[in-house]
């Protein structure tokens, strides 16, 4: 290899050495470094006169001075004279804390004192990160090194979506840490590279943000284009997107309460890519014929999400309500209250009170457009979110709204859905091919609604199905890709699932809840986490050579909508 | 392995036995060992200051480029029976080095004039021939940058001296002739000129015979002008002047204020190698444990009409004024001298001493 300009040398001293690991250098005075640059450094090598190379990551870069101490800087100001200048400079130097990545020879032995330190150019870069020769590369952004280089990042698709590992994390603060836009950078990705293998479902869940990611931004600037094109992808909107809006008797144009501007709404009822969905009391009774499970009447019990229910009782009123006869939402909310009048025959292990109660809440619950019958009229386009995924193929992109509904209807639908894919891949329906659905990547951004960390009482019925997703799901091809603000409020367990995390702009507070934080990042990357700039995020992804890599990802292609 | 020298000494045929007392316990850095023999020094200034002293003006800026540090490390080695004497042999290490600042204030060192010798002091009861071929036998065996450099000393020139200070009298000696003979190779090199100065480490208190041993030419001497001395320390108990208006340095200089400097001085029989000297404020009385803390000396050699006619008050104000402004930074707490110490000669002396060889490094070579 030839020899690149010398930045520094390798420092071992009696008290920092370098070991296997880690290694500093000091650096020449005009050199600018910053962490998470990548190095090669000259080492032994087992080949003879030919040096191999060790390459490492900087994680923490101090400045050093021979000053035995401050008052010796305040003593060389003339004793505090703050006007007073030096035309000496105190001899110092910056020293450089790094991490070892790699040898070209893989040699592990310790780096020599004196060793000279060079820039790493963007091949070995990627070599020592562990992002070339992946099997299915999926872009993950771009690095930017000090030295102007940009070297284009990838994770190993087996590795982000099963079967190998599966699942992705994504946290960072509202507004500052474009949580959304790396995950729809990241979707399109996918879609890109995987159109034949992977399909996608979408919640929108606050405005119009994600309602229309099949329409291109028009504002996209040559060097956002160019941003897309270093990440070996398209600068393109999804493709293929089928939109599913609440339902709603009211807007007679559109029946819906979506956010989304009604002529976008109506362009995509033009296009056949827009319908409305509803809940029919089908939807809560068991499984299919001859595949009957509980998991109708569970699902009912997503209604309760928010509900503090120390003693599962309106779980136990829902296992006890038996099979549901009613064939519509009147007759359902009759039986209930039927349950609540006095002189119940048989088992009475639900008090009156109890009853009472469930039938309160169903029937406040329940008093939403989204609980209604099948229309006649076709112009309403309501449609069974079951159908929806019936109908999902890998390349295809499935946008279901719920940002205008009350938390507890986003926890039914987001929960319905997740159930249902999963039922689907376990082949509990008769009528859905599971393998005809391909991979399917369910991207759910404030996740710390669905899987929250536990407070020490029993898991809600949602949190349990989000860890059996996270747990079997990789095998079974259901991927999950979560976002919140703060990676403390989530289950850890739904964390601990996720092979591939990303972290977005936090706040300090933050760092010392998160263990992640707090175990994982050195000093220098807490700074960093806290002052990201947009387009920025630190990402930890099974393959790479290193915990966190500092990559940057294009503006979004598609049209993003405002309120 | 390289023979020791105490083996081939053994094989000269001196009978040496280890000095139990292999010391450690020198002064690293000695300066102004002449001055003390000054009975009195005289006013060496024009035009004559009236008041004894002088503010000088803090310009902030100094044409000081190069900084000079010569030091040494000497041992008593060894005790030899010779020819009835009983004889210590002294050995040590000689150095100088040469470190530049550049425009911005920032310090590298020159390479090439950075030079460390080991030294051997035998006493003159050994021939000059028996020393050459002793020296050769034991650098024989020596990698080239250890080779070692044999001087006599005169055992028997001052009964009243310990043999092993006259030994160690004569590494010291060395030690100037290599700071005198890289002060002419940066003339030589046309390194030094009024914009680029050198500041030494200590007097320029040479005898005269080393001062002629430069051979330098008429052209090269004037550019000692641009060489000066500062001392960090001086003996206050120096006297100055005669009759009734004598008085001691130390008296003279704990009035001074910051920034001030006392008139020029010389020794009365400065004739042959004409330099004086003054003194300067370098820091703020209110901050200093004594009067005479934070006070330096500085010495240049006189040319041309200084001569006789004294240093000029222009040029005592105008290096004084550079050297205030060497004040900043300070090596405060890393040197217990910081207060009379200027930073780039702090940085010099450090740099010369950790190119030294360790002393278990310096002792497997004698024995």
């Amino acid at each position: 290899m030839a020899k690149n300009e010398c930045i520094g040398k390798v420092t071992a001293t009696e008290n920092k050495p370098t070991t296997c690991t880690t290694v500093q250098f000091w650096l020449h005075h005009d050199v600018i470094v910053r962490p998470f640059d990548i190095v090669r450094i000259e080492h032994i090598s087992a080949r003879g006169n030919t040096p191999s190379y060790s390459f490492a990551l900087v994680k923490e870069l101090s400045y050093i001075t021979d000053s035995a101490g401050h008052l010796a800087n305040y003593v060389s100001s003339d004793f505090g004279d703050v006007e007073a200048q030096e035309i000496n400079k105190r001899l110092g130097t910056t020293v450089a804390e790094a991490e070892i990545l790699g040898n070209s020879e893989n040699i592990e032995m310790p780096l020599r004192d004196g060793a000279r330190v060079e820039w790493a150019g963007a091949d070995e870069i990627r070599k020592a990160l562990g992002v070339d020769n992946l099997k299915k590369p999926i872009p993950a952004g771009y690095m930017e090194t000090s030295r102007g280089d940009e070297i284009s990042l990838d994770f190993e698709a087996r590795y982000l979506v099963g079967p190998e590992a599966g699942h992705l994390n994504i946290s960072g603060i509202s507004g500052l840490a474009s949580k959304t836009s790396y995950s729809m950078f990241l979707l399109n990705a996918l879609q890109q590279r995987m159109k034949d293998e992977v399909s996608i479902i979408l919640f929108n869940v606050k405005g119009p943000d994600l309602l229309a990611v099949d329409r291109p931004n028009s504002k996209l600037t040559d060097h956002q284009k160019e941003e897309w094109r270093k990440c070996g992808l398209k600068p393109q909107p999804l493709e293929k997107v089928t939109y599913f809006y609440p339902y709603s008797k009211y807007h007679t144009d559109i029946f819906t309460d979506s956010q989304s501007p009604s002529e976008i709404i109506k362009e995509q009822i033009e296009a056949g890519s827009a319908f409305n969905y509803y809940y029919d009391v089908e939807t809560f009774k068991g499984g299919e014929e001859g595949n009957e499970t509980d998991v109708g009447r569970d699902k009912l019990s997503l209604l309760f999400s928010d509900i503090d229910d120390p003693q599962s009782t309106m779980e136990s009123c829902i296992h006890a309500l038996g099979e549901i006869d009613a064939d519509n939402w009147e007759n359902l909310r009759k039986e209930i209250e039927a349950k609540t009048e006095k002189g119940q025959t048989g088992k009475k292990d639900i008090s009156i009170q109890s009853w009472r109660k469930f039938n309160r809440l169903i029937r406040t619950r329940t008093d939403h457009s989204l609980f209604t019958e099948e229309r006649v009229q076709k112009d309403h386009r309501q449609k069974l979110l079951v159908d929806g995924i019936k109908t999902l193929r890998p390349g295809h992109v499935l946008v279901i709204d719920i940002a205008p509904l009350p938390d507890y209807l986003q926890c039914l639908v987001f929960g319905d859905v997740i159930r249902t894919v999963f039922d689907a891949k376990l082949n509990l329906y008769s009528d859905i091919d599971r393998n005809a659905l391909g991979t399917t990547v369910i991207f759910a951004d404030e996740l710390n609604k669905y899987a929250p960390s536990s407070s020490g009482g029993r898991d809600r019925t949602l949190t349990r199905w989000l860890l059996e997703v996270t747990e079997r799901g990789r095998s079974l091809g259901v991927i999950l890709f979560g976002a919140e603000q703060f990676r403390s409020d989530i289950h850890p367990r739904v964390l601990g699932n996720c092979a591939t995390n990303i972290y977005g702009r936090t706040n300090p507070v933050e760092l010392s809840k998160a263990p992640d934080y707090r175990h994982l990042f050195s000093q220098s990357n807490k700074a960093s986490v806290t002052r990201m700039r947009q387009g920025e995020m630190l990402l930890q992804h099974s393959v790479f050579h290193t915990s966190l890599i500092k990559a940057r990802f294009p503006f979004p292609a598609y049209q993003q909508l405002t309120r | 392995m390289s023979k020791r020298v105490i083996k081939v000494l053994q094989e000269s045929g001196i009978d040496c036995l280890p000095n139990e007392r292999f010391s450690l316990d020198v002064d690293m850095f000695p300066q102004n060992g002449d001055e003390a023999s000054f009975p009195a020094a005289t006013l060496f200034e024009k035009p004559k200051l009236i008041d004894g002293s002088h503010l000088i003006e803090d310009y902030g800026s100094s044409f000081f480029r190069f900084f000079l540090d010569g030091a040494q490390r000497s041992y008593r080695v060894i005790e030899a029976s010779i020819k009835g004497h009983y004889l210590p042999f002294c050995a040590g290490q000689v150095g100088v080095a040469v470190l530049e600042r550049d425009d911005k204030g920032r310090f590298s060192t020159i390479g090439h004039l950075t030079i460390i010798r080991n030294v051997l002091a035998v006493p003159n009861l050994i021939t000059e021939d028996s020393a050459r071929d002793i020296g050769n036998r034991i650098n024989s065996g020596l990698d080239e940058k250890h080779h070692f450099t044999i001087v006599r000393y005169d055992y028997s020139s001052k009964e009243d001296k310990d043999p092993g200070d006259l030994g160690r009298a004569m590494i010291i000696d060395e030690m100037q002739r290599q700071e005198l003979h890289t002060i002419r190779e940066m003339i030589r090199q046309n390194m030094i000129h009024d914009r680029a100065m050198l500041a030494k480490d200590g007097g320029l208190q040479y005898r005269h015979d080393k001062i002629k041993d430069l051979n330098l030419s008429k052209d090269d001497i004037v550019q000692l002008r641009n060489v000066i001395g500062i001392a960090k320390t001086f003996k206050p108990s120096l006297t100055l002047g005669k009759g009734r208006k004598r008085q001691s340095l130390g008296n003279l200089t704990k009035g001074l204020r910051w920034k001030e400097r006392t008139t020029v001085i010389r020794p009365p029989d400065n004739k042959a190698t004409a330099y004086g000297w003054w003194y300067l404020r370098l820091r703020p009385t209110d901050w200093m444990y004594s009067p005479l803390q934070g006070i330096v000396k500085i010495e240049v050699f006189a040319t041309g009409n200084e001569i006789e006619d004294g240093i000029s008050q222009e040029r005592a104000d105008t290096i004084s004024s550079y050297v205030l402004a060497e004040r900043n930074v300070t090596p405060y707490k890393a040197d217990a001298r910081w207060a009379t110490h200027i930073y780039p000669i702090f940085l010099t002396e450090t740099y010369l001493r950790s190119s030294f060889l360790s002393h278990t490094r310096f002792k497997s070579l004698i024995f």
